[in-house]
């Protein structure tokens, strides 16, 4: 009877015990120590070479943001898994916490940061605006018109932007993450104009001459429209997450990373047959 | 599911059902014309047209539809320097393809026709234009009507196909109007059953027709029955 | 009207150099029909054919109405609802592929289900009732009887399916799964070369296509020999 009370006693204080240390942390959801215990840190990302894509051949993730997202998870002492994601659905899968943070070239816009914390940009960039050769406008002033269509894909600042600055233009988004198709149809006249960042028109002007001939570059490198930073984004309200990335970023901007990262990749790419 | 939603962006569903409706129409008047064309090459006595018209039809039947849909939008304006929008690139994609496949109906359909009939117009001393317009033409067409309908239903479905290349049909409506709002199950439930209630009428007009018009063993008419007795629902056999 | 300047521009080079690529993305959407032609077509298409020839109306109506609406719904759509309803509804993380098999099986379970069920019609009744008046039991009398005939008489128009399947596959692409088009997406994006990438694309889905649809063709002269369609 005695060893009967002492076990059911046992398993009471047993149960007492993992209802208290199930309660314990849930006042503060830490997901930096949900990261460390998991052994995972689980990041999304959306293709857009060279920031981050797959390799072709290898079919596995490489870039600049590959390659920070490994340094955070060596930092952290885990495992990195990337989450493919299209830029569609980069910000829902993070809300439906199907990774921990988007580490992807995504702009930090405020309308984006009503639903998730961005940390400090790693880089700030302006854009490009070009037009088609033969009918297009030839100047930015001329972009505010309800004859103009620009093209961008959608969920992208390609196509919030232009919605943005030039309201009475038309925008049309597309669903297609390839590039070449969406400048391509502004190279031949389905669109009027587009939005490109400067390191992929780069690109563009290095490995398809053709299509960059169809396509003037409205503004210089010293003019470039809306500036705005690259950032990585989390759930809302993990402050200690967030601060710890902001830790890494200030880091790798202070040392100039970035930089050299980007270049990097930059040439990577321009150099692949 | 969230009907408020829908309800209240159901501005931009109607112009994807509107663009919907308009790519068919385009596709299928494309479709038609050109598939009685291939279909008079396919019949014909030149032996290299017959071999080109055969050609069209594997190809455009063969090659699947995106890829088509995709590269005509893309890379046509590049290489012939002209522009041409998603909703004419693609709606002319979709009738070319059409017409490959309506090209067989037609066939089939003529081809149903008992040769007696041709036999007897030829003896009566008609010529060439009257023994096809009065005599074979309108006997194939009793027998094409079916499965022209049934064909119709595939490209209606066929029509969400041109969302890849941007043209704001309804099911592009819905998945850009899931992204901004997040709520992707609501708007994309909504078009399935817009969807559903363009296409299953088709459906059921096809197969209407099939077992009014094609099936000799067809049920005998009743005066006054109703819509739905002349559709044979399924029923057990074993 | 052409642009002869940009076509003398164009170096199928990248083509031959990514081609291993395109294959594997190719292959992906044969494996797709694949399974969407074993796990779709035969395995829940015979389930819903009997489901729908079921004597009881508790069956025979959620079955009839299933086939009904994955029939009159394009695929693009029912994909998409299947890869953000079902980790909604249920709370299950789909991956890409597994959404588009699972749309894609129903889709095709769907279409093969009448099929089916019009080949076991086709057996006619006279068989049913002479395997009865022999004493057979209803199981010996659909292994032994209906379902070999009911089988010759299905088999080709099956198999017909199979190219339809193939082309519906490509359709799966909007779901980021590493099929042709999106392996050809991802290659333009890095060439900046569309134009060769998307050709060498369009070529090799014709070529897997006409492979498919004639070795269907000849394989359906073959099942339908011996009966009463065939030669």
């Amino acid at each position: 009877m005695k060893t009967l009370i002492c076990r059911f006693g046992l398993a009471k204080l047993l149960l007492a015990l993992v209802v208290a240390l199930a309660a314990a942390p849930s006042f503060a959801a830490d997901l930096l120590q949900e990261i460390k215990d998991r052994g995972v840190f689980r990041v999304g990302m959306a293709e857009s070479p060279p920031w981050q894509s797959p390799n072709p051949t290898s079919g596995q993730y490489e870039g600049f943001n590959v390659d920070l997202a490994q340094q955070v998870a060596k930092v952290l002492g885990v495992r990195l898994e990337i989450v493919p994601a299209s830029w569609a659905t980069i910000i829902p899968g993070l809300q439906a916490s199907q990774y921990d943070a988007v580490f992807a070239n995504l702009f930090a816009t405020p309308e984006r940061a009503v639903v998730v914390d961005f940390t400090e940009p790693y880089f700030t960039y302006g854009f490009h605006i070009v037009a088609n050769a033969k009918s297009g406008p030839t100047s930015l002033d001329a972009l505010n018109s309800s004859k103009v269509t620009f093209v961008g894909e959608s969920g992208t600042v390609e196509e919030s932007y232009p919605k943005e600055l030039y309201p009475q233009a038309n925008v049309r988004g597309v669903v297609t993450n390839d590039i070449a198709a969406w400048i391509g149809e502004v190279a031949s006249g389905q669109a009027d104009a587009a939005f490109i960042d400067p390191g992929t028109l780069k690109l563009l002007q290095l490995r398809s001459p053709a299509l960059a001939k169809r396509i003037n570059v409205l503004n210089g490198e010293d003019a470039l429209v809306k500036p705005v930073g690259l950032a990585y984004a989390i759930r809302p309200g993990d402050q200690h997450f967030l601060n710890f990335l902001n830790t890494f970023i200030r880091d790798v901007v202070r040392t100039g990373e970035n930089v050299k990262l980007r270049d990097k990749w930059f040439e990577e790419l321009a150099k692949r047959k | 599911m969230d009907f408020e939603l829908v309800l209240r962006n159901s501005d931009a569903l109607f112009d994807g059902v509107k663009v919907t409706l308009a790519i068919a129409l385009v596709g299928a008047i494309i479709g038609i014309v050109f598939g009685s064309a291939i279909c008079a090459l396919r019949i014909g006595r030149l032996r290299l047209l017959r071999g080109m018209a055969r050609g069209y039809i594997l190809f455009f039947r063969i090659t699947p539809e995106v890829i088509l849909i995709f590269w005509a939008y893309y890379c046509i304006p590049l290489i012939f320097d002209a522009s041409v929008s998603g909703f004419w690139a693609g709606s002319v994609v979709l009738g070319l393809i059409a017409a490959a496949y309506l090209a067989e109906i037609f066939r089939a359909g003529i081809e149903a026709v008992p040769k007696g009939q041709r036999e007897a117009a030829e003896s009566l001393g008609l010529r060439a234009f009257p023994k096809w317009t009065l005599v074979i033409l309108p006997q194939a067409l009793r027998l094409v009507i079916a499965p022209l309908v049934n064909y119709f239903s595939e490209f209606l479905k066929n029509t969400t196909l041109l969302s890849a290349i941007g043209v704001m049909d309804l099911s592009l409506q819905a998945y850009l109007l899931g992204g901004k709002t997040y709520q992707y199950i609501s708007f994309l439930s909504a078009i399935a059953i817009i969807y559903f209630a363009l296409i299953f009428p088709v459906t059921l007009y096809a197969r209407r027709l099939e077992h009014r018009l094609g099936d000799r063993n067809a049920l005998p008419r009743v005066a006054k029955a109703s819509f739905f007795s002349r559709l044979k629902l399924p029923r057990g056999a074993a | 009207m052409i642009d002869y300047a940009f076509l003398q521009s164009l170096d199928f080079s990248v083509a031959w150099t990514y081609l291993p690529v395109l294959l594997g993305g190719l292959l992906i959407n044969v494996l797709l029909t694949a399974i969407g032609f074993l796990c779709g077509g035969i395995v829940v298409g015979t389930t819903l054919a009997l489901a729908n020839l079921s004597s009881h109306r508790i069956i025979r109506w959620p079955a009839l109405a299933f086939v009904e609406f994955w029939r009159s719904t394009p695929l693009l759509v029912q994909a998409i609802w299947v890869h953000f309803a079902v980790p909604g509804l249920t709370g299950i993380a789909t991956s890409p592929f597994q959404s588009a098999s699972i749309a894609l099986i129903f889709n095709v379970a769907a279409y093969c289900s009448e099929i089916i069920r019009g080949g076991i019609l086709g057996v006619g009744k006279g068989q049913f009732e002479a395997a009865r008046a022999l004493g057979m039991r209803p199981y010996a009398t659909w292994r032994k009887v209906i379902l070999p005939q009911a089988i010759r008489l299905m088999l080709p128009p099956l198999v017909g399916t199979i190219i339809s399947i193939f082309k519906a596959t490509t359709i799966l692409s909007i779901l980021a799964i590493d099929d042709l088009l999106r392996t050809a997406s991802r290659l333009s994006t890095f060439t900046f070369q569309p134009v060769e990438i998307y050709t060498t694309a369009a070529m090799l889905a014709f070529v897997v296509g006409a492979v498919i649809s004639t070795a269907g063709y000849y394989a359906e002269r073959a099942l339908k020999r011996g009966t009463a369609h065939g030669l």
